[in-house]
């Protein structure tokens, strides 16, 4: 100890020795803080200061996303072997994932940092710890098969324009991991969307012939999307039928009916709540298994990190869409159960992890409810009203996160004129 | 009270340590759930750098009055006197924010932010 201790103070020594050596100190700075608490006392106001800090806070976080990140780990390696008709052992499977996982980790940290390090260079500030949960978030919601420039290209988009432009770490206003997301997803659309993308080495799979006939390689939510049109196209064929001549009329009839049989296959493959709690279907490497994520909010909501405002008034606001969804029907998407659309996608994710961040969250405490619900409520309608974006989580996330700030300034305008009445009738 | 000034090993003393004995208002630390009664050695260490506010309603959560804390403390750091009388600064003192500061996981001087907003108050109303 003391000798690692020696080396970072001679360091230090090393770097202050001259004028254009002194501004890399974010470089020993960062590493020294990490191995050991800083020696800073109190200099006024309280002596006694609380043993928590952002670092804790951070690495909790982290701690949260390992079943997350674990459970991935092995769906991924499962998907890929069902894809071929094989039954893996369990170990082969989560090897496989492992391997395609770990990556895309390091790319996304290694971008990540190195974008964090050069502003604090230039900044002349210590480096802030707001992006080791970012740098664990992104892996975590991109499908698996995102080539790994396109996560270094995204998470330097969103270091550099989500946060730095905005002063840094607790200065975002969109939540970095999203932001890289939706600008990889909208700048990259098929690699970020579709039916190829979701099971590792599919394309290739493919290619080769190895793809069993079952297997789609689509999400349930895009299975579900699918769903929707293929009804709603049925419906209007079976509507033109019911005016048209007979000749047309049976083939249109006919039409439709191959449109239903066909929907009702893909609503067959759709993951029962059950499955969805488990988690063992295809989606984004993290989102799968609402157990696992479960686990995760729980250590969460414990330590009070996440505040179970965001997530309960989160939850309710996608409950209500759906159940509104439910109560007008009209196709399976919009039918499907309540708990079983929240269950499927990356709902569960964001609402542990996303929706949570406290930075791009509302601050005040009657703000969050309605921050929360406005996520939860745009999520699901995203989702389900526009096909082409299956992960209405994120985007609604992104929409919620702007609002944020809205949201807190009406909020704080309230208690203001609360408190100026009070002072006018004393 | 012992100085604190020495440094403290991640895993075993520091930020990522078990924490047995860590003296803390938040449940980061295991503590939480111990009796209140338990004695701690505390020292004047800050356990900590000084950072941006990430986390939110931890000053809420001391701080009594019908005041938004973070708000207040954020008008008084960009200087601007409006915000601050409407936000109560006329209702504060220094040592109303010592649970926050003590409380703080940015690590950020509330109580000299708000004697540094009263004195800017003081010269530039009175």
């Amino acid at each position: 100890m003391k000798f690692l201790r020696k080396t970072f103070d001679n360091a230090h020594a090393a770097l202050n020795k001259s004028e254009k050596t002194k501004k890399y100190f974010p470089l020993v700075d960062a590493i020294d803080t990490l191995i050991f608490t800083p020696n800073h006392t109190t200099q006024g106001g309280s002596h006694v200061r609380d043993a928590i800090d952002l670092k804790r806070t951070m690495m909790l976080v982290i701690i949260a996303l390992i079943p997350a990140l674990l459970f991935g780990m092995y769906n991924i390696g499962l998907q890929h072997f069902y894809a071929q008709g094989i039954e893996p052992a369990f170990f082969d499977a989560f090897l496989h994932g492992a391997l395609r996982i770990l990556p895309i980790i390091v790319v996304s940290y290694g971008a990540g940092l190195g974008v964090e390090f050069i502003f604090a260079i230039k900044n002349g500030h210590t480096v802030h710890e707001g992006f080791l949960v970012s740098g664990m978030l992104i892996p975590l919601i991109m499908p698996i098969d995102t080539p790994l420039w396109m996560v270094a290209v995204g998470t330097v988009f969103a270091v550099v324009i989500g946060k730095e432009v905005f002063g840094g770490t607790g200065m975002n206003i969109m939540n970095i991991a999203l932001t890289a997301r939706a600008f990889l997803f909208f700048a990259y659309p098929t690699q970020l969307s579709g039916n190829k993308v979701w099971i590792s080495g599919f394309k290739e799979m493919q290619d080769n012939g190895q793809v069993v006939d079952a297997v789609s390689g689509a999400t349930p939510l895009g299975d579900l999307a699918a769903v929707g049109i293929a009804q709603e196209k049925a419906a209007s064929l079976m509507e033109l039928a019911s005016s048209a001549v007979a000749e047309k009329a049976a083939v249109m009839t006919e039409k439709a009916s191959a449109l239903y049989a066909e929907a009702d296959l893909l609503l067959a493959k759709v993951p029962t709540l059950e499955q969805s709690l488990l988690g063992f279907y295809t989606g984004s490497v993290g989102e799968s298994s609402t157990i696992a994520i479960l686990i995760g909010l729980a250590l969460l909501l414990q330590t009070g990190i996440a505040s179970w405002k965001v997530v309960v008034s989160f939850f309710a606001g996608g409950l209500v869409m759906a159940l509104t969804f439910n109560a007008v029907g009209g196709n399976g998407y919009l039918e499907l159960p309540a708990l079983n659309q929240l269950f499927l996608g990356g709902f569960m994710f964001g609402m542990a992890f996303m929706i949570t961040d406290p930075v791009t969250a509302a601050q005040t405490s009657t703000g969050k409810y309605i921050y929360g619900f406005l996520g939860g409520f745009l999520a699901i309608l995203i989702r389900v009203v526009n096909p082409a974006y299956p992960e209405g989580v994120m985007l609604a996330i992104l929409i919620a996160n702007v609002f944020a700030p809205l949201i807190d300034h009406m909020v704080v305008s309230a208690n203001i004129k609360r408190r100026l009445k009070r002072v006018k009738t004393a | 009270m012992p100085e604190g000034d020495q440094y403290k090993f991640f895993l075993t003393e520091g930020w990522l340590g078990l924490g047995l004995n860590k003296f803390s208002a938040s449940r980061a630390y295991p503590t939480w759930m111990m009796p209140k009664s338990k004695k701690y050695d505390i020292d004047t260490n800050m356990y900590g750098e000084e950072r941006a506010f990430v986390v939110s309603g931890q000053y809420d959560k001391v701080f009594p009055m019908d005041i938004y804390p973070v708000h207040l403390l954020k008008s008084i750091v960009i200087n601007d006197i409006d915000a601050m009388e409407n936000l109560g600064i006329y209702e504060v003192a220094p040592e109303d924010f010592a649970l926050c500061e003590f409380v703080c996981t940015s690590k950020i001087e509330s109580q000299s932010i708000v004697r540094q907003g009263l004195d800017v108050i003081r010269e530039e109303c009175m």
